[in-house]
């Protein structure tokens, strides 16, 4: 509501230091912490540039928000600037589909401090590749990627499957199908006959992944994202990526 | 709200007590209609805001599962990787005029099957069989029927490149095959925006239907994981 002068200076007589400061008083307060709500606004007068903008903090790397998002990204202008990944599991076990190791790929998403409920969208996208397996020399590997975050101190993983991908092993043709639990070529089956090298077939299996996904009603915490991946070859990277988050706020 | 003055007095002055009054009143009147005028970048912050839906309000539809939607219609059809779920997202609102709506839309092609002999045509449409296509259609209501409207489109290839005489990779045996490679679970992703034209409150926006179809029916597209996800941006 308005400012209301709780005191009226008298047209004559002496002037009562008390109406005065009652008056100051009553602003100062009202300047302080009165001003509030719709009743105080005009309607369709603020902008966007009114709206706090994005703050990073360094220190934690955590980006906070009124409404916004953070962006990010690497081009491959470097091998320095790639995300790469390995397996970490021994060998006996290098080729089994149904252990899952994830490992965080470096430069993937943002951390971010939410300071109430919101919604979360991230935009993510990236070129992948992965090397040929040297412990199993035939099949086509599928490493799966994933985005994945833990909030505040519980460093439990939960995985988006919206964002569930693949990054396909360079694997020389000399043997049929897949290794995995999926087949980069479908079910029309491998491409050509046995013993093709042709580079055609590796570039097929370099592929640009890109998703967006929707988070609901996340509570308010700290949330750091990334994007992990269950790598089933020794060296395997993403190269170009950018990523981006938005928070709207909910409450 | 303008800037409030204050008066000035010089030694000696006898202020009146309409002049003493005049500032506090001037800030009465002025702070009923607080506006831009006297308010600093960027001083809303979340805690000004009681309902930020009012701002921007999200519209979606996620399926992250397994189960694959097959498409061999050669017109756009909707997705319904479940029953009786069809990849859409209900909006069921009245935009006002020149009111924004933003739609992403992304997913996962699955286990394909592709006849990639058609790439190996040397001649036109060399090879273009093997396209598949995304729509976003807009349902609405002007206070009659429902309409739709395609927002955008999308095309993908079911192969790499190998179309005419002069990108193939050839078999152990050294005889040509001109064919593509098969491109199966690679992700597809895209956007659009919806700016409503006309007066304020006269359509209804019902839904957007993620819809699919492939330029040739012997191919089958395999749809896994898919979502839509509107914002709303409010003026």
């Amino acid at each position: 509501m308005a400012y209301v002068k709780p005191n009226i200076i008298p047209s004559s007589g002496v002037l009562d230091a008390d109406d005065i400061k009652g008056n100051d008083e009553a602003l100062k307060k009202y300047v302080n912490q009165n001003i509030s709500g719709a009743t105080d606004y005009g309607t369709n007068v603020f902008g966007t540039e009114e709206f706090q903008l994005g703050d990073y903090q360094p220190i934690t790397n955590e980006y906070s928000f009124v409404s916004g998002i953070a962006t990010g990204g690497q081009v491959l202008d470097q091998q320095i600037d790639r995300g790469y990944w390995t397996n970490t599991i021994k060998k006996a076990r290098l080729n089994d589909n149904t252990l899952p190791v994830w490992t965080s790929i470096y430069e993937t998403s943002p951390a971010i401090y939410l300071e109430r409920a919101a919604d979360i969208l991230i935009t993510f996208g990236a070129t992948s590749s992965s090397a040929e397996q040297e412990v199993a020399t035939t099949g086509f590997w599928d490493t799966t990627l994933k985005l994945a975050y833990t909030k505040d101190d519980d460093n439990e993983l939960i995985f988006v499957e919206q964002s569930r991908s693949y990054s396909y092993e360079e694997a020389r043709m000399t043997s049929a199908g897949p290794s995995g639990n999926t087949n980069p070529f479908g079910a029309t089956g491998k491409p050509s006959s046995a013993g093709d090298e042709d580079p055609e077939i590796a570039k097929g299996l370099r592929r640009w992944i890109g998703w967006s996904v929707i988070l609901r009603n996340l509570t308010s915490g700290h949330y750091k994202f990334s994007v992990y991946v269950n790598a089933k070859v020794e060296e395997g990277f993403l190269g170009a990526r950018q990523f981006k988050a938005e928070v709207f706020y909910t409450t | 709200m303008p800037i409030v003055k204050n008066n000035l007095f010089e030694d000696g002055d006898v202020p009146t007590g309409a002049e003493l009054n005049q500032p506090y009143d001037d800030i009465a009147t002025a702070s009923a209609n607080i506006d831009s005028e006297n308010t600093a970048d960027n001083w809303i912050t979340i805690e000004h805001i009681t309902d930020p839906n009012v701002l921007n309000k999200i519209y979606d539809f996620v399926y992250d599962g397994n189960t694959a939607e097959e498409i061999t219609s050669t017109s756009y059809v909707p997705i319904q990787n479940v029953a009786p779920n069809y990849s859409e997202v209900s909006l069921n609102y009245q935009p006002e005029q020149f009111e924004v709506l933003r739609v992403e839309c992304s997913g996962l092609v699955g286990n394909n099957d592709v006849e990639l002999t058609y790439d190996s045509t040397a001649v036109p449409p060399n090879g273009d069989r093997n396209y598949y296509a995304f729509r976003l259609s807009l349902f609405y209501n002007d206070g009659g029927p429902t309409s739709q409207l395609s927002i955008g489109e999308w095309g993908y290839s079911f192969t790499t490149m190998a179309g005419g005489t002069s990108r193939y990779f050839t078999g152990s045996n050294g005889v040509p095959e001109n064919t593509g490679v098969p491109l199966a679970y690679q992700t597809f992703q895209f956007s659009a925006l919806y700016i409503y034209p006309g007066a304020s409150g006269a359509r209804t926006l019902e839904k957007i239907e993620l819809q699919a179809k492939v330029n040739y029916s012997g191919n089958t597209l395999r749809i896994s994981r898919n979502n839509i996800i509107a914002v709303r941006a409010r003026r």
